[in-house]
């Protein structure tokens, strides 16, 4: 599964303060336990995510080569009906809820009760 | 119909019933133990019936204390990831686990309106039916559960929100749950151990004790007919990591209680019923993140406990369940203008819409997959009940003190003004952009005599079958406006106790015909 770097390692280390070597085993867990859940989806779903994934990862290569800006590549590929920025949603979002389920990030909230 | 022995959905029926198994017989068999399936279960164990009960999800001890994203994992049909389709696509929620949605709910009870189930059943032609028939049925269900208002103080998530509702005038009430206690930990939707009365936790065990076999991990894949009867019911159960093996079962009745999307897919694989699973509505809600000035607490329940009822049925005004997992999935749906909240989040609450919307779905089995189709379409009234929702909201969470308002609208940076807010929204909603969800589905096979618009009589039986009962929230009309879980039971209730009455005066007349 395709989740951000960027989006992850923005959260880790501000957000969870983690330290470089402790973040590598969470990140990759945490796309480990992401990519876990996206496989619980309906096959009516994964389907088409899977091989729009595929298109992404090869357009977004190309849209990258070109110096065009991948998210707005992705928005015009959107307005033709092709959900490219849905896939990225549903990836960030589970990657986000594998995140908030890390205890320290847990504690941190708990402390608002 | 199906030929006997062959499954109409291939790879998924293959083998059932031809494994040379002895099939399991009994009076009843319940499939679904959600808010329907476990109420029949409960009412026909106590009338000394013996009732098998199947459920397709796990069987999670209570008190297995679960984070969100294993809750999701293990308790939420594909855990959480459903969708229908249509334009925009809706997401949508179910529990999948022994006590079904009751398990992963916020446990919110509400009665359904009186003037809309009078409505109800005079536009459905429902026998015995309408707010005096129902009342005793809710008034139980509501001490069943212990249906009790928040406990107090409650934090700020919610007191803001009400408090700004009394500033604007507008009617709001606390909402009632069920609950033995609340300790306040804000984990309703993990399963809450230690308060939450669901129907694993509060209906379950004692049916249990009375007799009643519950077998979990086990799907049923198919109902066989023979004339105006059910008679064989073939499933495929999963025992640990090994694959599905094939279970029969042989009942004298069946209540199908599988929830508004399954119920319908079962039937139709099954070739069975008419107006089955071509009218399933929906409470779809818009939602916002509102950003406040300092942090906010939420004591006592992550969930607002706190609604505005001003604009019911048609609207409602609340507060969702707020998690850092849930929160943050809001937030990444478009984390390019929602992200920065996430570094906010102690500041940060969530908000929701929700219409009693008019728009329709159809529940459409594929052969080979699991996982039925599920399309829905709001109408064009619905989405100007969205934009008046989003509007209200809007006035309210400024009213309430809010910096930002952010919607759930793709590509928004939300607004940070009530003029600001009623500029836009004084258009109608930009569709593609709406990103609208529900957890309330129902109305997929509706009851009553009016046989164009029903797929049942008045008190759930499928039309064409003597032995096959529908009790679950497929049986709601139409979309209530509030909570459902209340009415699913209360309906589901009433069901049960037809079928016992149909039945004990079937049996006395059999006596009295021996005797004679
Ligand atoms: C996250 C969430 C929050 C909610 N919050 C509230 C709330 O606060 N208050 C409220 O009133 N309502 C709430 N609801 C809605 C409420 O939970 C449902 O309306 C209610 O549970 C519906 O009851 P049911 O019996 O129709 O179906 P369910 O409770 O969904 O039960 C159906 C059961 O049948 C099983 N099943 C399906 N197909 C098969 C098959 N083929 N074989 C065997 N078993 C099968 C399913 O696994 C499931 O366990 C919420 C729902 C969700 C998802």
């Amino acid at each position: 599964m395709w989740v951000s770097g960027r989006f992850l390692d923005g959260l880790l280390l501000d957000e969870v303060g983690l330290a470089p070597a402790e973040r590598e085993a969470v990140r990759a867990a945490v796309i480990r336990a992401a990519t876990d859940h996206a496989r619980l989806a309906p096959l009516q779903l994964r389907v088409p995510i899977a091989v729009l994934s595929l298109g992404f990862c090869a357009w977004m290569a190309v849209a990258g080569r070109l110096g065009w800006n991948a998210e707005r590549s992705a928005a015009g590929w959107e307005r033709l009906g092709v959900p490219f920025r849905a896939l990225t949603r549903l990836q960030r979002s589970l990657a986000l809820l594998a995140l908030a389920d890390d205890r320290r990030l847990r504690s941190a909230f708990a402390r608002r009760a | 119909m199906v030929p006997r022995g062959m499954g109409s959905q291939g790879m998924e029926t293959r083998g059932v019933g031809t494994g040379g198994h002895e099939p399991v017989a009994c009076d009843v068999l319940v499939i679904g133990s959600g808010a329907g399936g476990a109420v029949v279960a409960d009412r026909l164990t106590a009338a000394g019936r013996d009732v098998v009960l199947v459920e397709e999800g796990p069987d999670v001890p209570a008190d297995l204390a679960l984070s969100p994203a294993e809750a999701m994992r293990r308790q939420w049909r594909c855990g959480g990831l459903m969708t229908a389709f249509g334009a925009p696509l809706l997401a949508y929620a179910e529990g999948r686990c022994v006590g079904g949605g009751t398990e992963i709910n916020a446990a919110i009870l509400q009665r359904i309106p009186a003037a809309l189930l009078d409505a109800w059943s005079r536009r459905y032609a429902i026998a015995e039916y309408g707010a005096d028939a129902l009342a005793p049925y809710f008034r139980e269900a509501e001490a069943l559960l212990g249906a009790s208002p928040p406990e107090r103080p409650q934090g700020s998530v919610t007191t803001r929100f009400a408090a700004a509702a009394a500033a604007l005038g507008w009617d709001h009430q606390s909402l009632t749950q069920a609950k033995d206690g609340c300790l306040g930990g804000a984990t309703c939707a993990e399963g809450c151990p230690p308060g939450r009365r669901s129907m694993a936790s509060a209906v379950l065990p004692r049916a249990r004790a009375r007799g009643l076999r519950v077998i979990a991990d086990c799907r049923v894949v198919r109902l066989e007919r023979r004339g105006a009867r059910v008679v064989r019911v073939l499933a495929r159960r999963r025992d640990g990591a090994g694959p599905a093996r094939p279970m029969t079962f042989r009942p004298e009745h069946v209540f199908l209680c599988a929830g508004a999307i399954h119920t319908p897919a079962l039937l139709r694989r099954s070739g069975l019923g008419r107006n089955v699973g071509a009218s399933l509505r929906a409470h779809p809600v818009v939602r916002a993140a509102a950003l406040f000035p300092e942090p906010l607490t939420v004591r006592h329940s992550a969930t607002p406990l706190s609604a505005v009822t001003e604009f019911m049925p048609d609207l409602r005004l609340g507060g969702s369940i707020l998690l850092p997992g849930y929160l943050g999935m809001m937030l990444a749906e478009d984390w390019q203008r929602r992200g920065w909240l996430w570094a906010h989040r102690e500041r940060v609450g969530l908000y929701y819409a929700m219409a009693r919307a008019e728009g329709r779905g159809q529940v459409i089995p594929i052969p080979g997959l699991v996982e039925p189709l599920v399309r829905y379409r709001a109408t064009d009234d619905d989405w100007e009940l969205l934009r008046r929702g989003l509007l209200a909201l809007s006035e309210l969470l400024f009213a309430a003190g809010a910096e930002r308002v952010v919607p759930s609208l793709f590509g928004h940076a939300g607004w940070t003004s009530p003029g600001a807010a009623r500029a836009e929204l004084a258009a109608p909603l930009r569709r593609s952009r709406a990103g609208l969800a529900t957890l309330h589905l129902f109305s997929s096979c509706p009851p009553g005599e009016e046989a164009a618009l029903t797929a049942t009589d008045s008190f759930g039986r499928l039309r064409g079958l003597s032995n096959l009962t529908v009790a679950d929230a497929s049986q709601l009309p139409e979309a209530p406006g509030v909570n459902p879980q209340l009415g699913v039971m209360a309906h589901a209730a009433r069901a049960a106790d037809a079928f016992l009455a149909a039945s004990d005066a079937q049996a006395r007349r059999r006596a009295a015909r021996d005797d004679a």
